[in-house]
Parts: structure tokens; sequence; C-alpha cells
């Protein structure tokens, strides 16, 4: 069984691999993730550190995509904000991944009148266009970058119990699932042990998937000026602030725009081709 | 008379404004729309792709016909329901999406209204946004699975 699990684990690598796009992607979220890590040693300048009497010069090699209205290094500035994107992007999808999943799982293993309950509640927040529901939530806590995450959390969780439960319909009737029932195991150990490991792979890709997503929103509010406050460097935040110069000084928001779409390219591709390599019934088109 | 640019201009007999009003639409039209555009090329691309795979697309080639009542008829008809669901999903996308390009464009809509009552922190506003936003969403799909049963005809709603 282990031997089996491994092997399988191998072949979906083996597969993801020598996708070119799967590796493109990984590459992109490898990269952003480093410099997210590394940021004060890879940054020429400090996040904050203003200039009044440099703004929005245009790139050179003090400053390599010039400064912005504050006469800040805009390229210090995006090394910074991948810390503040990656961040957001992860944390949102982690707490939507396991609130979502435990539901779904939940509903669908137990079924009658919990499913009911537990999917009406998810129909009635997928009703909402998700964005519009993550700015009511913000609107209604207050701006800030905690209440950002929680808001694009809360709203993509309807999307991870449907996935949860559409694959635990499935699974639950399997004869291991019986078995371990018929051996005396507790429910919970039935959901953790035997329905989730094998309803994992779509909630993976879903959730990789989902990251792209969650960046993408969190940039929404941050351009609304409902995510993170001045001078954190919040891509999002930076666009809304630079876009008025786009005339006189393009680089300032053009550098957030292309590391939003960077990253959010990255784990789109890297979603497909985890898709893909997890699901191999799937016919190449 | 309609305060509608294009319209006032075309009913009022003057082209040129009409077609100014037009001009100024073309820039936010493609920021809007360009997301969208491309989800919706790659569901119709998926859906295509399965329903060509599709006997019926053999046999309607069998019986004779060409390229192109093939495609269009035998199989995008049957490959436009995911697509009409994914446009209508999308219009939740369009619909936060004009809050930003209203934003960026300065067009007086409902979404430029909503990012400045963000600012102001003019709750009742946001609130009421937020439920027409949510209102035309769900009339939307309401309209999508209705016309699922135009798209095909097995799906019959009692």
């Amino acid at each position: 069984m282990r031997r089996a699990e491994r092997s399988a684990l191998r072949m979906a690598v083996k597969r993801f691999w020598r996708n070119v796009n799967a590796r493109i992607g990984f590459g992109l979220i490898a990269l952003f993730t480093l410099i997210a890590l590394f940021a004060p040693k890879i940054a020429p300048a400090g996040y904050d550190d203003e200039n009044l009497l440099g703004r929005l010069k245009s790139p050179s090699g003090l400053h390599w995509i010039g400064t912005d209205e504050l006469g800040r290094d805009v390229f210090s500035r995006v090394i910074y904000g991948a810390r503040i994107s990656m961040t957001v992007g992860l944390a949102a999808v982690s707490g939507a991944l396991v609130t979502g999943a435990l539901l779904g799982i939940a509903a669908g293993y137990v079924g009658g009148r919990l499913d009911g309950l537990i999917m009406r509640m998810m129909d009635i927040m997928l009703a909402f266009p998700s964005v519009i529901l993550a700015i009511g939530i913000v609107a209604m806590r207050g701006p800030g970058l905690n209440n950002t995450i929680l808001a694009v959390s809360i709203v993509n969780i309807p999307v991870y119990a449907r996935v949860a439960r559409a694959s635990t319909l499935a699974i639950k009737e399997h004869e291991y699932v019986t078995a371990a029932r018929a051996m005396g195991a507790r429910a919970w150990r039935v959901l953790l042990r035997a329905i989730l490991p094998n309803a994992a792979s779509p909630l993976v890709v879903q959730a990789t998937l989902g990251v792209a997503g969650a960046i993408l929103d969190a940039a929404a509010l941050g351009f609304l000026g409902l995510g993170a406050q001045p001078p954190t460097p919040e891509w999002g935040a930076m666009l809304s602030d630079s876009y008025k110069y786009l005339l006189t000084a393009f680089w300032a928001a053009l550098a957030p725009g292309v590391a939003i779409a960077l990253v959010v390219l990255g784990f789109n591709l890297a979603g497909d081709g985890l898709h893909d390599a997890l699901d191999p019934r799937l016919t190449q088109g | 008379m309609t305060r509608i640019d294009i319209l006032d201009g075309l009913l009022t007999g003057n082209f040129p404004a009409a077609l100014d009003a037009l001009r100024h639409l073309i820039l936010p039209s493609v920021t809007l729309s360009s997301y969208s555009t491309a989800i919706i090329a790659r569901m119709t691309r998926a859906s295509m792709l399965d329903a060509l795979h599709q006997d019926y697309i053999r046999t309607a080639r069998a019986k004779g016909l060409a390229g192109r009542p093939v495609i269009i008829g035998h199989g995008l008809r049957n490959a436009l329901l995911p697509v009409v669901t994914v446009i209508g999903l999308q219009v939740g996308s369009l619909l936060t999406g004009a809050i930003l390009t209203e934003t960026i464009f300065s067009w007086p809509g409902v979404g430029r209204f909503m990012y400045d009552s963000i600012l102001f922190r003019d709750y009742p506003v946001i609130l009421g946004g937020i439920l027409l936003f949510s209102l035309v969403f769900v009339l939307v799909n309401l309209c999508v699975d209705v016309l699922y049963a135009f798209l095909d005809p097995r799906i019959r709603y009692a």
C-alpha cells in the first residue's frame, strides 16, 4: 500500500515535470518565493525610503525601475511586495482550503440534513460575485491586510467545500471505506485516513489555481484602498497610487502590474500542470 | 434625451457625437473584457475538443456534410452548454471589473460610485451596491439556466 502510494506520487511528479508549461509555472513560483524570502538581501533600498527631490525618476543605474510619486525605489518596493502577495495568497487559500475541505467532507460523508444545511449555505455565498462579497466583508471589518486575508479566505470556502463534497460522495462508496468502518474505525478516523487522502488531488489542483485567484482578488482590494495600508508595498495599492502618473512615469505602474501577472501566471500554469499530472485519464487535447 | 451619449447622438442625428462617444468606449471595453475573453476562449476550446471527438460528429461527416456545418451545427451547438455556464459566471468578474475599470477611466457608473463610497466609508451605498451587483449576477445566471433548455431540448424544467 505504502509503496504503491509512493510510486503513484513519483509517476505524477514525472508527468508534471515532462510538461513544459508546468515547469515554467513551478519556476515562476520558486522565483517569487525566493524573492519574498530574501527581499531585504535583494532589494537595493528600503520599501519606504522616500526622496521627495527624486520623484517619478525614470529607470537608471541607481533605481533600476525608476522611482514612484514619493521618490521611493520601485524595484525595491516590488521585491518587498512579493512578501505581501505570496503571504496573502497562501494564507487565504490555506484558510479556505482547510475550512472548505472539512465542511465539504463532513457534508458528503454524513449526508442528510447536515449536507443540505452546509451546501445551501455555500450556495448562498456563491450567489455573490466573489470580490464583491470580499469588498463587503472588508468594508464592514475595516481595511487592512489581515481583513483582506480573512475576506478572500471566506469567499473561497464554497469552492473547496463543493470539490471536497463531490470527491467524498464518490469515495465513500468504495470498499476500503466500508472495510475501515467494519474494523470499527471512528468517523473522524475514516474521514482523515480513508477519505481525505483520496480526495486530496482535486483539492490540491483547486488550491494551486486558487492561490492565483486569491492574489488577484487581494490586489483588487488593495487597488480599492481596502487592503494593506501605506506605506506597505502591496502590488495592488502600488498600482492605484501610480496609475495617475501613467503618462509621465509608466514604470511605477507597470512594474507591480507585471509582477502580479507573472505570479498569477506561475500559479495558473503549475495548477494546470498538476491537474494533468494527477489525472492520468485525461486525454491530451 | 436618454442621457446615454451614443443613443442621444443617434436619436438626434448628431452622428459625430455618437462616434466620439463610441470611441471613448473602446479602451474601457477592451480593459474590462480581456480577462473574460481569455477564460471563455479556453472553455470553448476544451468544450469543442470534447464535442468533436463524439460519435455523432463522425456520423455527420460520414453522411457527407462539409466541414463548416459539422463544426458549427454539430460541434459548437453541443459544446455551447459549458461555455454559456462560464459566460454566466464571468458576469461576476465583469461586475467586479466594472468597479476597477470605471475607477481607472473616470467613468461615472455604479462601480465608480461604489469606489468613492468605499473611500468615504459610506456603508449604505457600499451595501446597496453589493446587493445590486449580486441581484444582477443571480438574475443573469437564472437566464443562463433558462437558456439551457433552448440550447439542449433534452433539458426540461417541469
